[in-house]
């Protein structure tokens, strides 16, 4: 379950992602905007969608609803307006490389953007020129884009269009210093699971042992971290928000954690046995994980996606269990400045594996009465296959 | 849950209003309105309930792997999985005759402005009106099941600001007190927290407010303005203390004098059918006669306080703030916190602040904590 809040540390952490990074960004963006004949980028994020403004600024919106509008034009400075009072702008100011931040809410939060917007196209002098929108629409709440698009009528010479998909295409291979901090985050979700394993114990309940997870992964240096659970009965169905389950012996304990550290996320899933546990649910279990190490061996450049998923599908149903994989789940998907990003691992979607793309791998298999099991890593896909950045053990014995 | 009798309520309100349907629509961020009437605590990016003025609700989840926990959560039987909302809606409000209707919309603040216009484009032949004073009205009072799980939010947030003293020492940094301090709200039961805090020697300086935790080391002489925000079953829960690291000296006890009497001022005027901009006007004035008039506006303070209960954002009955005219009814919940900046004799910016939840009464705030409001050291 999402958290209201980014609640761990949350700072800019240069020696992971320094500065000469985004320098590097904001050229590679301006060169793609030249050939579109772009003079500058709207960038829009809200909480729910951090990615876009995040990766040029390094601003990631702390709290639900506090959005950020980035504004890129093509020579000149880069301007960022936050959802946040003027108060907390000096602690903003830490958080990014953006030297032009500025306040777009009152104290009451009410957000505006269109006035100071134009202001900066105009000081620019880029009011009749052609500007690319990128997460407008797609991310701003109703009542933001009303007050936003008062821009557009103040604007009549200045041609509107939409460029998210360029911008977000250029995320989807990850730069060295992109996969340092996954790898760290990766390292994060590890931790947490070593807590998982020390602190679930017959009797705790789930929460209980959520809060020592949580307090790892946290003490570990996470930005935010979140996870879901099923044990008892509830593993024959499907993950879940942690709740007040007790723990019992011979039970399962599925789980999927997502940790953030230096604005990028990393996935792990696991599913533990509590002491020893029936010989139809042990083997349910190692069909489970057999499938999922099948499915992600055939990982390289250039294999279509849709193949990992139907590879997991043909090896579950090899071991008796096609019937129960919980296809609802999806089988991946590219991971980085959002939990879920391009390209999503279906068995429809034929986009091919690159050198560079950081992947979230997933199975899970749910038989009612019998219970569930669910495997999930990060992966770095690299020449000749894929390096597996998360590296908590596939099995894990409590008590 | 009492969403039955919270629908009634609803339904009431739509025929005043003239709404045949009404969309409530929640994200995963902001579960508040789609949780209060369905009982339903949204996972996935988003959900939809659909309550027509006569008939069975619906609810529209985004992530089919959550319906079974959708079903355990609600007594609705139309609970359906779907990538698409609003060809969804459309299908089931022209089962109903309601497509060519008036509708009431609540979430749109929420609401993507594309998802909108898909809701509008198939639904061309209905009007659409933003109706989130309806729901709003509902959720300021609260009925004394609400605040029976406002008072248990309230002592894992008193236990957490006692953890908090006894956990905090020299050379820690603030992210690993958070950690801490989160610690001991989820192992008490809280499924989320929205804990700040602002460290800073002598709480001077322009990050002495509270902001999410950084690497900064703890050091002797600071002050910890902690702000402690535990969620217990949907319901938040705020409450701000000052932890000092070393003693309480006069000097220091003096410097949080005036937020102390605006503190007692806001409490005092907080009572039934009082604006909320009265109590942020009862708490200015403290401030103001004591010389600081241009200091009561941003940057040195955003609001006096704010509605909590379900949710986080724009929860009823709005900010303490100039201009929310919003009158406090019996049953209201409310954080009261006269947190702001004032300047020291030597010019530099000092942050304090005290602060707590409470509930409306006829005559009175009733405070929800049973920790005194004071200054801690450790």
């Amino acid at each position: 379950m999402m958290s209201i809040s980014r609640r761990g540390l949350l700072e800019w952490d240069k020696a992971t992602i320094p500065r000469e990074e985004y320098e590097r960004r904001v050229e590679s963006v301006r060169n793609v905007m030249g050939k579109e004949g772009l003079d500058a980028l709207l960038i829009y994020s809200s909480m729910q969608r951090t990615g876009n403004v995040c990766y040029l600024t390094h601003y990631l919106a702390p709290m639900a609803g506090f959005g950020a509008l980035a504004i890129l034009p093509i020579r000149g400075p880069v301007s960022l307006l936050v959802e946040r009072g003027p108060r907390d702008l000096p602690f903003v100011k830490t958080l990014t490389w953006v030297e032009d931040v500025r306040s777009s809410a009152d104290a009451d939060m009410r957000v505006s953007y269109a006035n100071e917007t134009h202001k900066i196209l105009e000081g620019l002098k880029l009011t009749d020129g052609k500007i690319g929108l990128v997460g407008v629409e797609t991310t701003m709440s109703v009542p933001i884009y009303q007050e936003f698009k008062q821009l557009f009528s103040a604007l009549p010479r200045t041609k509107f269009t939409d460029a998210t998909d360029f911008y977000e295409t250029m995320r989807v291979t990850k730069t060295q210093a992109e996969i340092n901090a996954i790898r760290k985050s990766a390292n994060v979700a590890d931790s947490a699971y070593a807590a998982l394993a020390k602190n679930a114990q017959k009797g705790r309940k789930e929460f209980e042992v959520a809060a020592h997870i949580d307090r790892a992964a946290r003490l570990g240096g996470a930005e935010d971290f979140s996870l879901l659970f099923a044990t008892g009965s509830y593993a024959e169905k499907a993950l879940r928000p942690v709740g007040d389950v007790e723990i019992e012996e011979g039970s399962f304990i599925m789980s999927r954690f997502l940790a953030l550290t230096s604005r990028y996320w990393a996935e792990v899933g696991r599913t533990a046995i509590v002491g020893s546990a029936p010989k139809e649910k042990e083997r349910l279990l190692k069909a489970t994980r057999g499938a999922f190490e099948k499915a992600v061996e055939i990982m390289k450049p250039g294999v279509a996606v849709s193949r990992v998923a139907k590879e997991a599908i043909q090896q579950a149903r090899a071991a008796g269990y096609g019937d129960y994989v919980k296809h609802e789940y999806g089988f991946g998907h590219g991971i980085g400045l959002e939990q879920n990003e391009k390209p999503f691992i279906t068995e429809q979607n034929d986009a091919a594996l690159k050198s560079g793309m950081v992947i979230a791998v997933c199975l899970g298999v749910h038989k009612p009465k019998v219970g569930g099991a669910f495997f999930s890593d990060t992966f770095l896909i690299k020449d000749g296959g894929f390096e597996r950045l998360s590296k908590t053990d596939y099995e894990v014995r409590i008590g | 849950m009492e969403c039955q009798a919270r629908v009634g309520k609803v339904r009431s309100a739509m025929e005043k209003d003239n709404i045949d349907a009404l969309l409530v629509y929640s994200d995963a961020w902001d579960r508040a309105s789609t949780y209060y009437l369905s009982g339903y605590n949204v996972v996935g990016p988003h959900a939809l309930m659909i309550l027509p003025k006569k008939g069975e609700a619906s609810l529209l989840i985004s992530t089919q792997w959550d319906l079974d926990r959708a079903r355990e959560q609600t007594s609705f039987s139309n609970i359906k999985a779907s990538d698409n909302f609003p060809r969804e809606c459309r299908q089931i409000l022209a089962s109903l005759g309601l497509q060519a209707s008036n509708i009431g919309i609540i979430g749109l603040r929420r609401m993507n402005a594309l998802l909108y216009e898909a809701f509008k484009k198939e639904l061309s032949k209905a009007t659409f009106k933003d109706v989130a004073g309806i729901l709003n009205d509902f959720m300021m009072v609260k009925s004394d099941e609400e605040i029976a799980l406002m008072k248990k939010a309230s002592e894992i947030g008193d236990a957490a600001v006692e953890a908090a003293v006894d956990i905090v020492k020299v050379g820690m940094k603030e992210y690993e007190l958070l950690a801490e301090i989160e610690y001991v709200v989820r192992s008490k039961g809280a499924e989320d927290d929205f804990s700040l805090l602002g460290t800073a020697p002598n709480g001077v300086g322009e990050i002495a407010n509270e902001h999410p935790p950084t690497r900064r080391e703890i050091k002797k002489g600071d002050f910890i303005a902690l702000e402690v925000s535990p969620f217990y079953k949907g319901y938040l829960i705020q409450k701000v203390r000052n932890i000092v690291i070393g003693p309480i000296t006069k000097d220091i006890e003096a410097s949080y004098d005036l937020y102390f009497k605006a503190y007692e001022k806001g409490i005092e005027t907080a009572k039934e059918g009082v604006p909320c901009s009265e109590v942020a006007r009862a708490m200015d004035e403290v401030i103001i006669s004591a010389g600081y008039a241009d200091y009561c506006r941003p940057p040195y303070f955003r609001v006096r306080g704010h509605g909590v209960g379900l949710g986080l954002l724009g929860v009823p009955p709005g900010s303490l703030i100039k201009g929310n005219e919003t009158k406090l009814r019996s049953g209201a919940t409310l954080a009261i916190h006269p947190s702001q900046f004032l300047p020291t004799k030597e010019g530099v910016m000092m942050y304090r602040t005290i602060g707590d939840t409470f509930v409306i009464r006829m005559e009175k705030a009733e405070p929800l904590t049973k920790l005194e409001p004071r200054i801690y050291s450790a």
